[in-house]
């Protein structure tokens, strides 16, 4: 209810401004209305600054129908005040929605929420649908109790974790399920999700008319509480192929390997947001989008009314999206990440699985002690390039139990850590990083030193010797070269 | 009727000084602009009521661009004359 004021209390404002005292401030204000009205039978308009205008307009005499009787009648001509304000007193009164602009509204901007939120309203106002209305925010609770942890656990854990949790989950939602008997709108939210909950729970998984999926259309129909539930998995399907085993797996094997349906629904969540998106849409009914393909929608629809849903929000809808395409990105990366360490790190790297080269390694071996006839050097530079070398010849041996002939390499390494070792290891190295072609250019015998020519530099020597730079910072330490950019001409280096 | 008419009419009927009267005037509609808001109306026994009303927003479409706007929603000051002031205008 509005709150009154009285001309009274503006008197009384102005007598607390200061502005005048009680009684003129009382006949001033009475006074001013009534010249106001004056005004208008005299002129038939008053003007008055900072407040606005009145304005007598004359309206003249028409005819009418009684909508009740259907009688015609006739409405007397009038005359009516109109008041329009100044600007500048419409500016003082709009002063809270000041901030509001006029926006111009693009072709594609959705309108359509405007209408949702309209249907909504409707529909609070009709009254119906209450407890649906309460099981729609149950349902939104298991929703979020979902939502979080996946969260979490997709922001800082390693993918497996995820899957785990996702498939608690899942095995929490159908628990609710049965306990409190919550149809559709436990069904449809819960694995709402995403896919993996959305695919494991499908015990009862419902003929939805999706050709696609074979598996599922030889399930019972009976269960209503499952139909909303292949519609998630069922986009997902239509727009990636690898999707498509998914629910061939997950429905013979149902609960038996959830996990492993889970991982893989992961994947399809993770390269898949529209589908996603576009089954957020199926459940938010009210609220289409550009993006989502027609003719899935019509049958999610056809499957979602007989089961009385009622929409959710749709400022949650657009957040949940979000989180969703980020638990996504997040999974992918990860493993994209762990494909890479085991497919890339492995094959490329680990010597040893490359069939061909244990053999080069070998006959390295065999080579090494007749080449390593060089005098005896320092040991302390030594030890240097040949401990990181170490590692790799050493886990052949422990990967490769059958070779042998590697055996050799590893026992003399502790037998005889010294300037042998410097000489041999690097080589080894080298032989078992670069094929072939390596091997053998280095195989013919090099010589202990190298005279300093003109226009030699560390560089060149190492590359002209062993075929690569790698050996430059072993010249130096060898021959204790203060400046590696300066070596004089016809200066000894000797060579590792 | 305009501002300076009214100002002189109004010292008239109130035996205050123009000058005066055009300073209470000015006050008296920007204590009006301060005290009503969206729930408080000015009720003028004998003349009318004077109270603030919300426009909702709403999309107005141009006949000729076709593009369309989105109004934002605003506070109005509306004035309904009373029953005593319409009587004496018939």
């Amino acid at each position: 209810m509005k709150k009154r004021i009285l001309p009274q209390d503006l008197s009384d404002y102005l007598v607390q401004n200061g502005h005048a005292n009680r009684k003129e401030a009382d006949t001033f204000v009475r006074g001013f209305f009534e010249v106001v009205e004056q005004g208008l039978f005299e002129d038939k308009y008053v003007k008055i600054k900072g407040l606005g205008t009145f304005k007598l307009v004359s309206v003249s005499e028409r005819e009418s129908v009684n909508i009740n009787t259907g009688e015609r009648f006739q409405i007397s001509g009038h005359t009516k005040v109109s008041f329009t304000p100044d600007t500048a007193m419409k500016d003082l009164i709009n002063r809270p929605f000041a901030h509001f602009e006029t926006v111009d509204l693009n072709e594609e901007t959705d309108t359509s929420e405007f209408d949702a939120i309209d249907l909504e309203t409707e529909r609070l106002m009709a009254g119906e649908d209450f407890p649906e209305n309460e099981e729609d925010e149950t349902a939104e609770e298991v929703a979020d109790e979902t939502d979080l942890p996946e969260a979490v656990a997709a922001g800082t854990e390693p993918e497996a974790v995820t899957e785990e949790a996702a498939a608690a989950e899942a095995a929490a939602d159908e628990k609710d399920l049965a306990e409190t008997d919550l149809p559709d709108a436990a069904g449809t939210d819960g694995p709402a999700e995403d896919p993996a909950t959305a695919v494991t729970p499908v015990n009862t998984v419902t003929p939805e008319p999706q050709q696609e999926v074979p598996a599922t259309s030889t399930a019972p129909t009976s269960a209503p509480a499952a139909t909303p539930e292949p519609t998630p998995a069922t986009p997902a399907e239509v727009t990636t192929e690898a999707s498509a085993e998914v629910t061939t797996e997950a429905a013979p094997d149902q609960a038996d390997a959830p996990e492993l349906s889970a991982l893989e629904a992961d994947e399809v969540h993770a390269t898949t947001p529209p589908a996603l998106a576009f089954h957020e849409e199926e459940i938010s009914v009210s609220a289409p989008q550009p993006i989502t393909p027609v003719e899935p929608k019509g049958t999610a629809t056809d499957s979602l009314s007989p089961s009385n849903y009622t929409y959710r929000e749709t400022p949650r809808k657009s957040k949940r999206k979000i989180w969703l395409k980020r638990v996504g990105m997040t999974l992918l990366v990860l493993f994209g990440m762990g494909l890479s360490y085991f497919a890339g790190y492995y094959r490329v790297l680990c010597p040893c699985s490359i069939p061909g080269l244990e053999t080069y390694f070998e006959e390295e071996m065999a080579d090494e002690p007749a080449a390593v006839t060089t005098p005896a050097t320092p040991a302390a530079p030594a030890d240097k390039p040949a401990t990181p070398v170490a590692q790799p010849s050493a886990q052949p041996v422990a990967t490769e139990p059958d070779s042998l002939a590697q055996q050799p390499a590893p026992k003399s390494q502790p037998q005889s850590p010294k300037a042998e070792k410097a000489a041999q290891e690097p080589a080894a190295a080298k032989k078992a990083e670069t094929p072939k072609p390596a091997a053998e250019k280095t195989a013919p015998a090099r010589p202990a030193t190298h005279t300093v020519r003109k226009g030699d530099n560390l560089y060149k020597i190492s590359r002209k010797y062993y075929g690569s730079d790698k050996y430059v910072p072993a010249i130096i330490k060898l021959n204790h070269l203060k400046d590696a950019n300066t070596i004089s001409h016809g200066m000894k280096l000797k060579l590792p | 009727m305009n501002n300076k008419d009214f100002i002189n009419a109004l010292a008239e009927a109130s035996e205050l000084p123009p000058k005066t009267v055009q300073k209470l005037a000015t006050q008296l509609t920007a204590g009006m602009a301060d005290i009503l808001d969206a729930d408080t109306s000015l009720a003028v026994q004998g003349f009318g009521v004077f109270e603030v009303k919300k426009k909702l927003e709403r999309i107005v479409v141009n006949p000729n661009t076709r593009q369309r706007k989105l109004i934002p929603p605003k506070l109005v000051l509306s004035f309904k004359p009373s029953n005593v002031l319409k009587d004496k205008l018939k």
